[in-house]
């Protein structure tokens, strides 16, 4: 008899617990709402704030789509692979550029073209939307961006009689020369293919034609070495050499008077020092102008059920009305031509950031980009530790490494 | 006579349960196991194996087909390895820091392990103090060792109190790996110091009391008592600390950001197994210098059973 009862309460039990869980997961009004799944990654509280007000924007529009935010916290490439191999991607998710060629070639994410309209994508900056494209088939749309600039200390710049950011390699290079002293270095330059590339692009350089590597080449050999020169010299320190994290570091603890950094300096600078009274410039000239841009975009997963929902989504986020709410956060730079003015508008000291996109050339290089940047970052290591003789020899030992 | 048959009956009965309890014994012994075999089976086996089947093929978790329909590529992706100058300077990089650290690591256990034993004021104390970094975890005590490495950092200032030039351990290509086995050594020494110190509690006191008997010193004593007896605790922390060493990453990745750098001195087997598999896209490949890394150390072990492994009777 005990024995009846107790397998009847385990059975009453385990019963319980399956329709407690079915009744937990099915909400009543489930018929009529489509939810589509936003996978992005964390950010800081502002930012996060943004997109939610974004996210209740589209829902006011669209009352019966709802959008379930997913942060993907750890390493989003891997975390993304893992969804997508075990199938469980969300419909809509945020993508580094840097990743789009894989993401592309491999089909995980649908092309956007049947859903948007040719003519509003004109709007979009067209080095970023370039990024997402392949085959003519865009399968992206670039959210906002960062390109890469000069972050100068003005009182630094005051007190050495310096009146003017530099706009040349050679202004450049004496500005972090008699910026140097006290203990404090003209530059700190971090040795990372992500912050020299643009030197490269300066003296006219090519780093990657589709998925080859192109970069064994005078001009890149001429932007590697006026890069590493100013290290070697003692213009510059890289921020390890400083005692400090990231280039941000450097700057906000005044070891160093000028870093290459993009607008996540912004938010970063108020936080960590307020006290540095910093202005942006445009990088220096070269032969020609150039810069990267880093730029992320909101992709859909091709086996999306929802596809015409998720579309929609995708082009509200990127669509004006959430633009300018990015744009007057001053969080980043949307990715409109139409609504970089209204940012620079508000804030003008910005505006270098801005005016740089126009030559800039995205953080991407072919599907084989992240083993380019490995082999150029070692490149340029090698030549800073003077294990090769030249910068020529380090690059095309670079491009024989990747195979 | 009618006791008599009941008492048969009974032994009869008896018997029958007997049986009975048998059985049910190894069906209640499999039921009590399933759990573990079932999990065993879902995620070490299963695992195990199609991660073995993948080191044949190639396949990336972004390939819209099923990893049992990615193409088979036979050997290539282990014969690709052993050309993969990357590779090979990890698989360099793994054995130097898994020799340095191994016998530094348990040397200093085991004389920790002495010290703590003796009767020592404020043992616990230092058992517990010993022990704290192995509870702590490895990211922590990467960012920690980073301040302490820092260009201005704890260390540098001390080298500077005694007019020694200060050093970029962490970006400095000779350094940077010698660094990361320093805080290995450090954050993980209480571990295997807790392990000798109950191999040491195992020795019976008899055998140091006569031995002192026969006037042996306390060295004497270490050399002939002690570490003899103590050849099992010795072996099977030969074994973990070097398959721990042999799989080391979080310290290579957080010192690094990732990078393996400068110039690949941090970069490890796992490290590299890890950016092949997720950054490069390249999950066969990955695989198999999982299983080239797991022979390498199922070698190492059966190597070390031959000299450390045979029994000890007390």
């Amino acid at each position: 008899m005990k024995k009846l009862i107790s397998l009847l309460m385990t059975f009453v039990l385990v019963v319980g617990l399956f329709a407690g869980f079915s009744l937990n997961s099915e909400p009543a009004n489930a018929a009529s709402k489509t939810v589509i799944k936003l996978g992005c990654w964390g950010s800081s509280p502002a930012e996060t704030e943004l997109l939610d007000n974004q996210i209740k924007e589209f829902e006011k529009l669209y009352p019966n789509i709802k959008i379930e935010k997913q942060v993907i916290t750890g390493d989003y490439n891997q975390q993304m692979q893992v969804k997508f191999a075990s199938r469980t991607e969300p419909d809509v998710f945020y993508l580094d550029v840097s990743l789009a060629p894989a993401y592309m070639a491999k089909n995980v994410i649908e092309p956007l073209d049947k859903y948007i309209d040719k003519n509003d994508v004109k709007d979009f900056e067209t080095s970023l939307l370039n990024g997402f494209t392949r085959n003519g088939k865009i399968y992206g749309l670039p959210k906002d961006y960062n390109t890469l600039a000069i972050f100068y200390n003005k009182d630094m710049f005051k007190e050495a009689g310096i009146t003017k950011a530099p706009t040349t390699w050679k202004e450049l290079e004496e500005a972090a020369k008699k910026l140097t002293k006290d203990g404090v270095k003209g530059m700190a330059l971090s040795i990372d293919a992500a912050r020299f590339i643009p030197f490269m692009f300066q003296a006219g350089a090519q780093i990657n034609n589709g998925d080859k590597p192109v970069f064994n080449t005078p001009q890149a050999a001429k932007g590697l070495d006026f890069y590493v020169s100013l290290l070697k010299k003692g213009y510059a320190a890289t921020p390890k050499e400083l005692g400090v994290g990231w280039n941000g570091d450097a700057l906000a603890q005044k070891k160093a008077a000028m870093v290459i950094e993009g607008g996540w300096m912004i938010p970063f600078m108020k936080d960590a020092a307020p006290d540095v009274n910093y202005g942006i410039a445009k990088l220096p000239k070269g032969d020609k102008e150039g810069d990267l841009v880093f730029t992320v975009a909101y992709v859909m997963s091709a086996r999306s059920k929802h596809k015409a929902e998720a579309a929609e989504v995708i082009k509200f986020l990127t669509g004006r009305q959430a633009l300018l709410m990015t744009a007057e956060s001053g969080l980043a730079i949307p990715s409109r031509k139409s609504m970089g003015g209204v940012y620079t508008q508000k804030y003008p000291e910005r505006k270098p950031l801005v005016d740089m996109v126009r030559y800039s050339k995205v953080y991407q290089f072919g599907l084989k980009g992240a083993k380019i940047l490995d082999s150029l970052t070692k490149a340029c290591e090698k030549l800073y530790y003077k294990k090769v003789k030249d910068a020529r020899t380090a690059l095309e030992q670079a491009v024989k490494e990747i195979k | 006579m009618n006791l008599q048959l009941e008492t048969k009956n009974n032994f009869k009965k008896n018997v029958m349960t007997m049986k009975k309890l048998k059985r049910r014994e190894r069906v209640d012994g499999w039921l009590f196991v399933t759990p573990f075999v079932i999990s065993a089976a879902v995620f070490f086996i299963g695992p195990l194996l199609v991660a073995f089947m993948l080191s044949f093929k190639e396949y990336s978790y972004l390939d819209m087909i099923s990893m049992f329909e990615a193409p088979w590529v036979g050997f290539a992706n282990y014969l690709n390895a052993f050309q993969d100058s990357t590779f090979l300077k990890a698989l360099l990089n793994t054995s130097i820091y898994s020799l340095g650290v191994v016998p530094i690591q348990l040397t200093i256990a085991l004389l920790l392990a002495l010290i703590v034993d003796s009767n020592l004021k404020g043992k616990t104390f230092f058992r517990v103090a010993y022990y704290i970094p192995t509870v702590t975890s490895t990211v922590a005590v990467s960012v920690m060792f980073m301040f302490i490495f820092k260009t201005d950092g704890i260390l540098n200032r001390i080298l500077a109190i005694f007019n020694l030039p200060a050093y970029n351990w962490f970006g400095d290509t000779r350094l940077a790996l010698p660094s990361i086995m320093m805080m290995a050594i450090w954050s993980s020494v209480g571990l295997y110091m807790v392990i000798f110190l109950a191999g040491l509690q195992d020795i019976p006191t008899s055998l140091y009391e006569a031995a002192r008997i026969d006037g042996a010193n306390k060295l004497q004593e270490v050399l002939y008592i002690t570490i003899p007896l103590l050849k099992p605790t010795i072996f099977f922390n030969l074994v973990v600390s070097l398959i721990g060493t042999f799989q080391v990453f979080d310290q290579a990745y957080v010192v690094s950001n990732g990078t393996g750098g400068p110039l690949d001195s941090t970069m490890t087997v796992v490290l590299y197994l890890y950016n092949t598999g997720f950054r490069d896209f390249q999950m066969g490949y990955a695989s198999a210098i999982a299983f080239i890394l797991f022979a390498i150390i199922f070698i190492l072990t059966l190597i070390q059973r031959k000299f450390f492994g045979e029994e000890t009777e007390f």
